[in-house]
């Protein structure tokens, strides 16, 4: 698993530093903008890239043929499935950690002395990473199994099931006065104020999806020939 | 001879326009054995099977008795392996990539390797996107046989080769053979094998069709050349290949001595070479 690690940081530091330096500069630029913003837009941003970053490793892998040589390699197919999902936390935990750093400096620049570390939003990571963790579990069997169509696919069912659920939604619409999107924005209140719920629930929510998207790939992956 | 190294029994592999069928075969330590057979016959699927890089539907691939499907990743230490068109991540260096390859094998020999890559005509500092094929495949040589792997699987390995190099490579790989070491080379250039090869393995339509010693092969297999007038359907019953022409015949048997005996005279018999091989072979006798 190491080498595999090692491997993919030699052969992919590329693929995999330009988007955290994009990352950390439009971070960067909000946090100076609007230090009070916090951590929340920022982590938002980071994570919208770097959960992606192995399923990139993946289809660059792919398209440049490597990928039979990487599975002819000692090493297991769940080895390789393993990794692509160690990367996502991984990369995901790097970037939150660069996050933190980008806004305590800004918070500190702006207060014009050090502002203690422990006052950052701590809510922000569990309601913005975690679903975006989520997010990346969903496709990846897809991706592991199909390359660029599978993403492509996952993609389409997840459009078209959001389809349906705004056809369901008016279909059988709420209350008078009450709405949907009241409703969701009083949940996501709700999960503000109780950070610990939030935290906990997400945390539930991605270990059950993320173990259900691995048991998938490995299923996914280990069916594929070259 | 000696025990098996790798062992194919009955391996069944069906695709949409393509099957493999009871394939088996086996290889054993300190041998060269040739794959060959036309395009098509299914002798990169054989070898990506060995690699488990295709899952057989049916059969058992053993490497030193042990079965690789189900051991693939730890037998893959000892196994080698050459594609016919080597690919690498573009822009990394030679240098990075053998660096990484030798991460994963635990007898890489490093001395070696820069005797190879000098040998080869390679600069490590060169990057792998202005390779051309034949750099390419020189390259992926000096990674299999930096190594000292038991089994070394080599997949058409001399088409991006020049001659003078085909003949270099055939002789270094002939010296590394020992008594546990073996080569299992895929190809369909047969005067590769005529020299190196011990044995051959000859695959058409899926299916092994021999799976012999050279020599048995050339005091087996002959070549019988005659007038279109000898030709009946007793004689053609004689042949596994038959070509004709407005001169006459060309056709292939199984059975030199018979054919020597039964022509003697009257047509031309000779040893067959593994091209009359392939050749006559690929033609069915009903299409003469």
């Amino acid at each position: 698993m190491l080498n595999l690690l090692k491997r993919d940081l030699k052969l992919h530091w590329c693929a995999m530093v330009l988007p955290y330096v994009i990352v950390m500069l439009v971070m960067g630029a909000i946090v100076i903008s609007n230090p009070d913003s916090a951590l929340a837009v920022a982590v938002t941003m980071g994570a919208l890239v770097i959960p992606f970053l192995p399923m990139a490793i993946h289809l660059r892998e792919n398209s440049q043929g490597t990928l039979a040589d990487l599975v002819a390699l000692p090493g297991s197919r769940k080895a390789l499935v393993s990794l692509r999902y160690i990367e996502a936390l991984l990369f995901s935990a790097v970037m939150v950690s660069l996050a933190h750093l980008d806004t305590w400096s800004a918070q500190s620049a702006a207060a014009h002395r050090f502002v203690p570390f422990d006052v950052l939003d701590r809510t922000g990571f569990a309601l913005t990473t975690m679903p975006l963790l989520i997010c990346f579990a969903y496709p990846m069997p897809f991706t592991l199994r199909w390359n660029g169509k599978g993403l492509a696919v996952a993609f389409a069912i997840l459009y078209v099931l959001i389809l349906g659920i705004i056809g369901l939604m008016r279909l059988f619409p709420l209350k008078e006065h009450v709405g949907y999107s009241r409703a969701f924005a009083r949940f996501v209140m709700y999960l503000m104020d109780h950070p610990g719920q939030a935290t906990s629930g997400f945390l539930a929510l991605f270990l059950v999806l993320f173990s259900v998207s691995y048991l998938l790939s490995l299923k996914a992956f280990s069916s594929r020939e070259f | 001879m000696n025990e098996p190294l790798l062992e194919l029994c009955g391996v069944s592999k069906r695709f949409k326009t393509f099957s493999l069928e009871n394939v088996s075969f086996s290889l054993p330590g300190g041998m060269f054995m040739g794959l060959i057979g036309p395009n098509g016959a299914g002798k990169t699927t054989l070898v990506k099977a060995i690699l488990g890089l295709v899952r057989p539907d049916a059969g058992e691939i053993r490497f030193q008795g042990r079965d690789l499907m189900q051991e693939g990743a730890a037998l893959r230490q000892r196994i080698a392996y050459v594609p016919d068109e080597p690919k690498y991540t573009t822009g990394v260096r030679l240098r990075t990539l053998k660096d990484v390859y030798a991460g994963f094998f635990l007898t890489w020999n490093e001395a070696r390797w820069e005797g190879l890559m000098t040998d080869f005509g390679l600069d490590p500092a060169k990057k792998s996107n202005t390779l051309s094929l034949g750099q390419r495949t020189r390259f992926a040589l000096t990674l299999a046989m930096s190594r000292d792997a038991e089994l070394l699987v080599l997949d058409e390995p001399t088409t991006g080769l020049d001659p003078v190099f085909r003949r270099e490579l055939l002789q270094r790989l002939s010296s590394t053979l020992d008594e546990r070491r073996s080569i299992l080379f895929s190809t369909h250039i047969t005067s590769d094998l005529e020299v190196s090869a011990d044995l051959v393995t000859l695959i058409r339509d899926g299916e092994v069709v021999f799976s012999q010693p050279q020599d048995v092969i050339r005091e087996t297999w002959g070549v019988v050349k005659g007038g279109i007038d000898l030709l009946d359907a007793d004689v053609k019953a004689l042949f596994v290949g038959l070509r004709t022409s407005a001169c006459g015949f060309e056709a292939l048997t199984n059975d030199l001595e018979g054919a020597r005996g039964r022509f003697n005279g009257h047509a031309l018999v000779d040893r067959a070479t593994l091209e009359d091989i392939l050749v006559l072979m690929g033609r069915r006798k009903t299409n003469a």
